[in-house]
């Protein structure tokens, strides 16, 4: 049955077209939608997973380092290493800071970097070098550079000081700020944190039971609170997570419903036009499974050609716009390209049901009225 | 034997005052080799007895014998397998799928039954050959005359190899030489083949070529007669 299936597919090129178009389109939406997630998903978690730290301590009631803030006192350091396990602590001061951008407001998530260790560095950095960083220097991201149109000597007024910029780094443009970086001691001025830190970052010595020196830590320093390394930028996503997801949700379940609407109204109207020649299959002796499987076909055939323009598409439209707006971030994983791909096919039968029903009950004796 | 027996056959539509008996307690036999021609005025309930001897309505009443086997007795689900490997129809209006070519619409009872695709369509090109079209194998049925229309159909109907072929008005939208070539196919296939054909039809040329003329009024067989038939099919000739 599968080549009168495809027959009929191909002899109506416009209602052919439209059908998959419309597939496509709602391909298109959710990969790029879901894409988008993704993308300022993983954008969200890369900086704090970048940070070589088994174990992140923050103030206890604090979630993660974009929502609250967090005030440790700065003099734990020999407390830390002196408890069983813990190989090196590192201290990290990290804000979110509102500064106006060519008249435009631009928020900066500003981290002090301790040249020596080197923890807090840079996710990746494109121009310069942030262990020639020096007071009165920052580092900013390579998006806010080619937004602002600010390069490496150009000055940029953060609080009433100046900063010159010294380096250009990349993987720190997140949804509503973008990573810069000043060296410890400015940040701290900056900060106004006196003998406050923000963060402690603790590496582990090898073979140590993560597990154990966490309630070590809680039993011997009160008020803190210790997340691995995951948990913390879980921690981290989670403003990701929890702000759009339900919109991403919603999204998806429109490009879902515009994917089988389109479908089903096609495949309708297809089955409608050609319901004598249905009447006729069944009245030569094909059963109502055979069209089953012709309609199902045809619906299967448009929307994996549907899936498969759509996923170029997707794959095109994201890179060009990571082009054209610099801050936009699109992931396309494998295994959303698996589920969405999963969805056309759930989207093909259930596009495929009226149409069978209404085949279904096509009396082939009709066919003997002319 | 008879190949098609029909026993105080009944069809009763609606119910109370709206109730209509389409086909009232009619009983025939038609042999293989056997060309039946039922006549009468429209809406006498000719196409409701060729529906139900066609296994495509359940009868209100009586039984259907198909080869011996009593059709009216199976389940919806059962009747197109013994659509598909009993019966043959031929179309007025020819009804071949129009997104196929003249072969593959042959090839879709072989390819229903589970024959291959490759083989189905092989076979159906040696019968459109016997009838002539083997210039027209791989055109659509809009690229068609009616005459060629109705061979392809008439191919369809017969490439299963089916014990009896139902025909309804078959030469209705044919000329008359197109009818005559017609009316000599159907003839073939009912005497060289063995074959019963039940033709439904207004067109008194057919009394020609039939066996059996019945007169269908009301519901019922109200008048039985000889046709015309020559033997060896040479009617026309």
């Amino acid at each position: 049955m599968f080549y009168i299936a495809l027959k009929n597919l191909f002899q109506e090129k416009t209602k052919l077209a439209i059908s998959i178009g419309g597939v496509a389109f709602a391909v298109l939406l959710i990969i790029i939608i879901n894409g988008v997630y993704q993308g300022f998903n993983e954008k969200m978690g890369a900086y704090p997973k970048s940070i070589p730290a088994d174990l992140w301590v923050e103030q206890k009631g604090v979630g993660d380092m974009y929502h609250t803030l967090s005030f440790l006192p700065d003099n734990l350091e020999w407390q830390f290493l002196s408890i069983d396990g813990i190989e090196k602590v590192d201290k990290y001061l990290g804000r979110q800071v509102e500064i106006k951008l060519n008249g435009k407001d631009q928020s900066l998530f500003i981290v002090g970097i301790d040249k020596e260790s080197g923890a807090t560095k840079p996710y990746k950095m494109e121009e310069g070098n942030w262990q020639n960083l020096q007071d009165g220097q920052i580092i900013i991201d390579q998006v806010m550079a080619k937004d602002a149109k600010l390069k490496i000597g150009d000055s940029l007024d953060i609080n009433d000081q100046t900063f010159t910029i010294s380096g250009i780094s990349s993987g720190g443009n997140i949804i509503t700020f973008k990573y810069s970086y000043v060296t410890y001691d400015q940040a701290k001025n900056m900060f106004n944190l006196g003998d406050k830190v923000n963060f402690y970052l603790l590496k582990l010595k090898s073979g140590s039971d993560v597990l154990q020196v966490k309630s070590d830590i809680e039993a011997e320093i009160p008020g803190v609170k210790i997340l691995t390394k995951n948990e913390f930028v879980d921690a981290s996503r989670k403003v990701v997570t929890d702000s759009f997801l339900p919109i991403i949700a919603v999204l998806v379940a429109i490009g879902l419903l515009v994917g089988t609407a389109v479908i089903g109204l096609t495949t309708y109207s297809a089955t409608i036009e050609k319901s004598r020649e249905y009447g006729v299959m069944k009245a030569i002796g094909l059963s109502n499974g055979q069209l089953f499987k012709t309609v199902v076909v045809q619906s299967l055939i448009s929307v994996v050609m549907g899936f498969i323009i759509g996923a170029i598409l997707a794959y095109v439209v994201g890179f060009l716009s990571e082009i054209i707006v610099s801050s936009f971030v699109t992931e396309i994983r494998p295994i959303d390209l698996l589920w969405v791909f999963g969805a056309t096919i759930i989207m093909s039968l259930v596009g495929a049901y009226i149409p069978m029903k209404r085949i279904f009950s096509i009396d082939p004796a009709e066919v003997f009225k002319n | 034997m008879a190949i098609l027996e029909i026993k105080n056959l009944t069809k009763i539509y609606g119910s109370g005052h709206t109730q209509v008996t389409a086909v009232n307690n009619v009983s025939l036999e038609v042999n293989a080799g056997e060309n039946v021609l039922i006549m009468g005025p429209s809406g006498s309930g000719k196409t409701t007895l060729i529906t139900m001897t066609g296994a495509l309505l359940k009868p209100t009443s009586g039984n259907i014998f198909i080869n011996g086997q009593n059709v009216s007795q199976l389940s919806e689900e059962q009747l197109p397998l013994i659509r598909l490997q009993e019966l043959g129809f031929v179309f007025q209006s020819f009804n071949l799928l129009g997104s196929l070519n003249a072969q593959e619409n042959v090839a879709v009872p072989l390819i229903a039954a589970g024959i291959k695709r490759k083989e189905a369509l092989l076979k159906a090109k040696e019968v459109l050959e016997k009838l002539g079209l083997t210039e027209r194998l791989k055109n659509l049925p809009r690229d068609l005359s009616g005459g060629e229309k109705q061979r392809v159909s008439i191919a369809r109907a017969i490439i299963n190899n089916p014990k009896i072929i139902f025909a309804d008005e078959p030469t209705a939208n044919l000329d008359s030489k197109t009818g005559h070539e017609v009316m000599d196919l159907l003839c073939e296939t009912a005497c060289q083949e063995k074959r019963a054909v039940v033709i439904v039809s207004h067109d008194q040329r057919l009394r020609d070529i039939a066996h059996k003329v019945l007169w269908f009024e009301d519901g019922k067989i109200t008048k039985e007669e000889a046709g015309g038939h020559l033997k060896n099919c040479q009617y026309h000739k």
